[in-house]
């Protein structure tokens, strides 16, 4: 996947969908920032210049589905967390998790998320989910796993034509079908021909945190140097306005 | 003896042990207990408070969104019928349009007709028959106090067509809301020698777009359509803001003026438009009052507004300059969805630059645009700002939304002492949370309903939702209230159903036998090609939309453009400047899904009601910072609010942020559910853009 | 009837006094078992903990309790593999501290989990390259093990051991109790070290992670030393405490001061090995993952200080002090570096949990603030309230301090003669040491 920060204008229709496509519940009453339930968060990102100079940069972060020793995956006790070998797409079971959240710890990317209460919707909204995809339970973490129904969808769909492959129309994330501005480009990296491969290599396409190493399968792309310089810089020092007691 | 040695007697504790050693082992080796482990596994697997997914056959049902009037097409895909996620067809929806079927679930829907008893408290809200609703409003019809009045966030549509005859025959006012896409081009009707004209943007063909404070990228017209312009036309967008709205930071080029100088700024272009040669002969002609306004702009040169606008002369004068060679340039004012509408003197001027660059009929300009058939076209609405003060005694209130704010205190003011306020929400929000009697219309996607083009498109078009929920057997459409009341009254008209309404309009399109019909798959056919009104009609219910050809007919009108300079500087104010903004759609006469939750309550991506923005220099001015809570005061009254600090705003003014509420906040009905809206100095010509405030820690 | 139970030749408070003394204990328990309500039942968000920080109060202080709780693994490593013998006066009390330290901890992780009712999977789908995995199955273990330990201390009470069985049951348990503590140590070590490795793993987190020594992060040989080293300063701390509570003598001084000596140690070489692993850390793990170190300790409220603190104030300087001989005869001077080393251990954990989860890793990040919400507060205090009923009635009603009976006579009769000590013999290293510290000192 690779994300065009230059095209994102911060709408969050991404996120709607990927709320709406997931069955995540709504917010209760006190959630926040903090201790939401959201696979895809966007987060607004300033430039901190000066009244006319500042500029607003939107990322959105998500599960960055790490290649090379997947955090999260090493570090859960009872395997909850799987790497597919086919599609590279990092998955979790919340019917097997624990809920001892070693995972969001792990995570650099804070991708993932944990359902501090049970999930609530009214009747009818109950009614209106989204029946491939289980609703995740109180006590249980979740992410992204770049919308496993729909790939299912795909894999059902191609299985009745009689094919192996999955055609790669029929299978596009939640957020990239939702994106106005079609900010974000999905598709097989490993695919020499694809766009999502020449994206990912094209100038001023970057990863978040690469000097990690854990090689996340999702790249982000910007022609402004500031946003450039951001990613780049992997610990800003604390923004004076964020910190208070 | 025999019998001893083959049933011993006396049972030892060895062979007891020894029993149950070998039962434990027996019982081990049999699949039992692994059945009980695994059954236990699936047992703490399984969680008995997460909802039970439906069943049913998948399907996919188009329709069109109805929350704005952008009528954006919908793909639905169903499961046993009810619609479980949305996606546009032609061009991405919005946010709150792709979580648009949970509307009707809303925490706060309203499914019966509700009498309420005072105006600020939420326990006195009864329920009763539609019937009796009616009656309540037939008396107080019957008693002729006041005039009768309806406010329709959407005009255009058949339903709004109804309202226009019903209050024809009751002897009514039709209003819409003062902040609207159309500002600029009511304010050239006004301005031109034949008023009935129709007038659209040409956004498409334009190449230059000047926007004094019109959320242009963020909301404004059809969404993804400005946002392909933005990416992928020609246009190059240029933003005259006095706050860095999200507009301002995603166009071409931004001009940051001072709160309250829009005007001014506008008037020194018409400056160098006029007195530096910049106007043709041909617009010359066209203009009735050009010495008046040769008059009235010539002292305002950008050099002498600049001090005051705080937009350098060479900037202006390039703009101006620009505008007048580009031959696909256009100028609009309008407002933010929170911030309230431009004074009529700043939109005369706006109107005015369009009218001396020729823009006004010309592509990429402003275009005549012809009306639906079986819509006539009417005289220019009244806004509400313009109903006359207390005049009102019994007031309609549209549960549509046009996605702008509009203050209570704007609406309040027009109502005669005891009137009547009616609504047809279909969800608690802080207008309909005010009204006597509320009789909830179906929500979105649970009744049929005509969409007209959105306000500013170019041409006229039609399309029509399809319902895709059922609809709630309490909730009443507008037109079976007109229909009940206008039996009381003995009102003769007949008011049919939505859907009836919307047919109706097919017929009269399929005769006019004009434009084209464009389905959700990209095929185009002709009005003409189209064997009858029944086919047109499956077309619409298909999600297809009709488009008119171009107005060709008419000469170019004269123009008068009634231009004033007095009172043109900004005005001097004590305290800070409070700009209020929101998100459209978000702001007062609307409820959106509470999944929206994920983009203002559970991320920063907007910042919801009671929050403020600072500039951190202004901030810890007044020893704040991120995160305290605050209280903002004004002459309205005093609100308490939570703090957050972002360089980009300009300092010394307080940015003010009115919808949405976050979840689980209070009923708007409630006086806490307020929002900072009431804090803005509504003036009487409707706007609240700068509000002079002041704020401390809490 | 309750003078009977109570060991002979010891002197117990009354029945009503010691009721008295548990009662606000008791209270405590209830109010924090409430807490626990709250949490297992409504949801955990009546905790103050988020998707940032997701671990909170109770694993650091889970992972402190464990590292203090290390006395009773390291006592029995000393006392049945090393054969120091003088350690009998406290073994029972670092099995009883033990016990209360692990069942505790583990009681506030079942808290903290989402879905304690699946806390067996691990045992069922065991992810082998999981730290946490390793922790889990070595403290379940390891608890067993402590209460095999402690039931003997339990049977040597004056009315059990009238029952012939359980005399010769816990005859036969004692016979076995090297082979116990050998397994305690080695499953000890592993989950002191793993509990280390949890934090020393974290790629994502490279203000945690650390360099590989073999298949372990160094942390995971840190913590285990710090463990060892903090584990016989708090039972030097607890026992002190009961004294003072008890207004007796339980111990001969002989006995603290050989604790603190193991301390000391023990803690040397952690400050040396810290040290290094600290330097390696500042000028290759960190930088090579695109962190120079010292962008970490940028903010005001984890400054280099915390760094200084925690390596010098709560570690050299206890170590060097718990190190000579002379300093250590000094009561009050041997438990002030016995409560610096334990502040150490508190201060290590807190930096590797709450430091870790504090500070930024995206760059648009903000530094995060984390206050625990009384219900965590209250969850936690229930541990210290049933460690200090189990502990209080364990002292009533069983001989946890064989040396009591002895000192109590000694006192009886007035005897102002000094106690006799057993024959120090001091390594060639420890002497060294020794000099070097009172030298500096």
């Amino acid at each position: 996947m690779v994300i065009d920060l230059d095209r994102c204008n911060g709408c969050g229709a991404c996120a709607v969908a990927c709320a709406v496509e997931n069955n995540v519940p709504p917010a209760h009453q006190q959630a926040n920032t903090r201790n939401a339930v959201s696979l895809m968060n966007v987060s607004a990102v300033s430039n901190h210049e000066q009244f006319p100079a500042g500029d607003t940069a939107y990322i959105p972060m998500f599960c960055q589905q790490c290649e090379n020793e997947t955090p999260c995956m090493t570090v859960c006790p009872q395997n909850a967390v799987d790497v597919d070998p086919v599609t590279g797409i990092v998955g979790q079971v919340p019917q097997r998790c624990l809920g001892c959240r070693y995972c969001m710890t792990a995570c650099p990317y804070h991708a993932r998320t944990f359902n501090w209460r049970d999930p609530e919707w009214t009747d009818g909204m109950k009614a209106q989910l989204n029946p491939a995809v289980a609703p995740r339970m109180r006590g249980v973490v979740e992410k992204c796993n770049f919308c496993h129904g729909r790939l299912h969808a795909a894999r059902e769909k191609a299985a009745a034509a009689g094919r192996n492959e999955i055609d790669p129309a029929d299978y596009v994330p939640a957020c990239v079908a939702s994106c106005p501005t079609n900010a974000i480009t999905f598709g097989d990296l490993n695919d020499e021909e694809s766009d999502v491969c020449r994206l990912s290599k094209s100038d001023g396409a970057f990863r978040f945190l690469a000097r990690l190493g854990t090689e996340p399968k999702v790249y982000y792309h910007t022609t402004k140097p500031w946003v450039r310089a951001l990613a780049e810089r992997s610990l800003t020092r604390t923004r004076q306005e964020e910190f208070h007691g | 003896m025999n019998r001893k040695t083959v049933m011993p007697s006396k049972l030892t504790r060895r062979d007891i042990l020894k029993y149950s050693g070998g039962t434990l082992l027996g019982v081990m080796l049999s699949p039992l207990p692994w059945k009980l482990l695994d059954d236990s596994a699936i047992w703490t697997q399984n969680w008995s408070l997460t909802p039970k997914l439906s069943h049913g056959p998948l399907s996919s049902l188009v329709s069109r969104c109805t929350l704005c009037q952008a009528g954006c097409a919908v793909q639905a895909d169903c499961v046993g019928g009810t619609p479980y996620r949305l996606a546009g067809i032609d061009g991405g929806l919005c946010a709150p349009g792709l979580a648009g079927h949970h509307l009707a679930h809303h925490p706060l829907r309203i499914v019966h007709p509700h009498l309420f008893s005072g105006r600020d408290d939420m326990s006195t809200m009864t329920a009763v028959p539609l019937n009796e609703a009616a009656a309540v409003i037939s008396k107080r019809l019957a008693l002729r106090i006041g005039s009768t009045a309806v406010l329709d966030h959407q005009p255009g549509r058949p339903v709004s067509e109804q309202y226009r005859t019903f209050l024809a025959a009751a002897d009514g006012l039709y209003l819409v809301p003062s902040s609207r896409e159309e500002e600029t081009v009511a304010r050239l009707r006004a301005m031109s020698s034949v008023p009935s004209h129709n007038y659209g943007f040409d956004l498409e063909n334009s190449t230059l777009i000047v926007s004094f404070g019109a959320p242009l990228l963020d909301g404004w017209g059809v969404p993804s359509v400005m946002q392909s312009l933005r990416l992928n036309g020609a246009a190059r967008f240029v933003q005259v803001d006095c706050r860095r709205s999200r507009t301002a930071a995603q166009a071409h080029e931004w001009l940051p003026v001072r709160p309250g100088t829009e005007r001014l700024l506008a008037l020194s272009v018409l400056n160098v438009l006029l007195h530096e040669g910049l106007v043709t002969a041909a617009v010359k002609r066209n203009v009735a009052d050009l010495n008046d306004a040769l008059r009235t702009t010539r002292p305002l040169t950008p050099e002498a507004a600049a001090p005051v606008t705080g937009i350098a002369a060479p900037v202006v004068r390039d703009l101006a300059v620009r505008l007048a060679a580009s031959d696909g340039a256009v100028v609009l004012s309008g407002a933010d969805a929170g911030g309230g509408p431009f004074d009529a003197e700043t939109q005369k001027a706006v109107a005015a630059i369009n009218v001396l660059i020729g823009a006004v009929g010309r592509r990429g300009g402003i275009v005549r645009r012809t009306t639906v058939p079986g819509i006539p076209a009417h005289a220019p609405a009244m806004t509400l700002a313009e109903a006359p003060d207390r005049s009102i005694g019994v007031l309609f209130v549209d549960g549509a939304d046009s996605g702008y704010a509009v203050p209570w205190e704007l609406i309040e003011r027009k109502l005669q002492k005891d009137a009547l306020v009616v609504s047809f929400s279909p969800v608690l929000n802080t207008v309909s949370a005010h009204a006597d009697v509320l009789i909830p219309a179906p929500a979105p996607y649970e009744a049929a309903a005509g969409i007209p083009n959105g306000p500013g498109a170019p041409a006229a078009s039609f399309a029509v939702s399809m319902p895709l929920l059922p609809k709630n057997e309490h909730t009443a459409e507008p037109s079976d209230v007109l229909r009940l009341l206008a039996a009381e009254l003995g009102i003769a008209p007949e008011f049919p159903s939505s859907e009836d309404a919307a047919k109706r309009t097919a017929e009269a399109v399929h005769a006019s036998k004009r434009g084209s019909v464009r389905t959700p798959d990209g095929s185009v056919t002709a009005v003409a090609e189209i064997g009858s009104a029944e086919e047109l009609w499956t077309l619409f219910t298909g999600g297809a939309r009709w488009t008119d050809e171009p107005e060709r007919t008419g000469a170019m009108p004269r123009f008068t453009l009634g231009l004033t300079g007095t009172d043109a500087a900004a005005p001097t104010m004590q305290g800070l400047a409070m700009i209020a903004n929101g998100w459209r759609g978000t702001v007062s006469a609307s409820q959106i899904s509470p999944v929206l939750s994920k983009v203002f309550q559970e991320s920063e991506l907007r910042h919801n009601a009671g929050t403020v923005l600072l500039n951190p220099l202004t901030a810890s001015s007044f020893g704040l910072n991120a995160g305290d809570a605050a209280t903002v005061s004004t002459d309205r009254g005093t609100m308490t609010v939570r703090v957050r600090t972002d360089a980009g705003v300009r300092p010394d003014t307080i940015e003010a942020v009115i919808g949405p509420l976050p979840n689980g906040a209070e009923t708007p009905r409630h006086p806490s559910g307020r929002t900072m809206l009431d804090l803005c100095a509504v003036a009487a010509d409707g706007t609240w853009r700068i509000t002079p405030a002041f704020i401390q820690k809490a | 009837m309750d003078s009977l139970l109570i060991p002979r030749g010891v002197q117990r408070t009354t029945f009503g006094r010691f009721l008295l003394w548990l009662l606000p204990w008791s209270a405590l328990l209830l109010v924090g078992l409430y807490a626990i309500y709250l949490c297992l039942i409504e949801g955990l968000y009546h905790t103050n903990m988020d998707n940032r920080f997701a671990f909170g109060i109770w694993i650091f202080l889970d992972l402190t309790v464990i590292a203090l709780g290390a006395g009773a693994f390291f006592t029995g490593f000393l006392l049945y593999i090393l054969r120091r013998t003088e350690l009998k006066a406290v073994i029972n009390s670092a099995v009883i501290i033990g016990l209360i330290c692990y069942s505790g901890a583990v009681l506030v992780l079942m808290v903290d989990v989402g879905q304690p009712l699946r806390a067996w999977f691990t045992f069922w789908h065991p992810n082998t390259h999981s730290m946490l995995t390793e922790v889990t199955f070595c403290l379940t273990c390891y608890l067993i093990v402590l209460l095999i330990e402690y039931i003997p201390i339990v049977l040597k009470n004056r009315q059990l051991r009238q029952i012939p069985k359980f005399l010769v049951f816990e005859f036969q348990l004692h016979k076995l109790m090297p082979v116990f503590a050998g397994i305690g140590t080695l499953l000890s070590f592993f989950h002191q070290g793993s509990l280390g490795g949890l934090f020393g793993v974290l790629r994502g987190r490279p203000f945690a992670f650390r360099e590989e020594l073999g298949i372990w992060p160094s942390t995971f040989f840190l913590f285990v030393i710090s463990a060892a080293a903090a584990g016989p300063s708090f039972i030097m701390l607890t026992t002190r405490l009961a004294e003072a509570v008890t207004r007796k003598r339980l111990v001969r001084d002989d006995v603290y001061r050989f604790l603190g000596r193991v301390s000391g140690i023990m803690l040397i070489a952690y400050v040396l090995l810290k040290t290094v692993d600290t330097l390696i850390w500042i000028n290759s793990t960190s930088p090579g993952s695109g962190f120079p170190a010292f962008e970490f300790y940028a903010t005001r409220s984890f400054g280099t200080w915390i760094l200084f603190t925690e390596i010098v104030l709560f570690g050299l300087l206890p170590a060097l002090v718990l190190l000579s001989d002379r300093m250590r005869r000094n009561r009050r001077v041997l438990f002030t570096a016995g409560a610096l080393v334990c502040c150490g251990v508190l201060l290590n954990r807190f930096v590797m949990t709450i430091q870790t989860l504090a500070l930024p890793t995206l760059p648009f990040d903000a530094f995060l603030t984390y206050l625990p919400s009384w219900e965590e507060v209250a969850a936690f205090l229930f541990v210290i309230a049933y460690g200090m009923i189990l502990y209080s009635v364990t002292y009533r009603y069983a001989t946890v301090f064989p040396q009591e009976k002895e000192l109590s006579m000694a006192r009886a009769d007035a005897a102002e003669a000094p106690a006799p000590s057993f024959p120090r013999r001091p390594s060639f290293v420890t002497a060294l040491i020794d000099r070097f510290a009172s030298s500096k000192l």
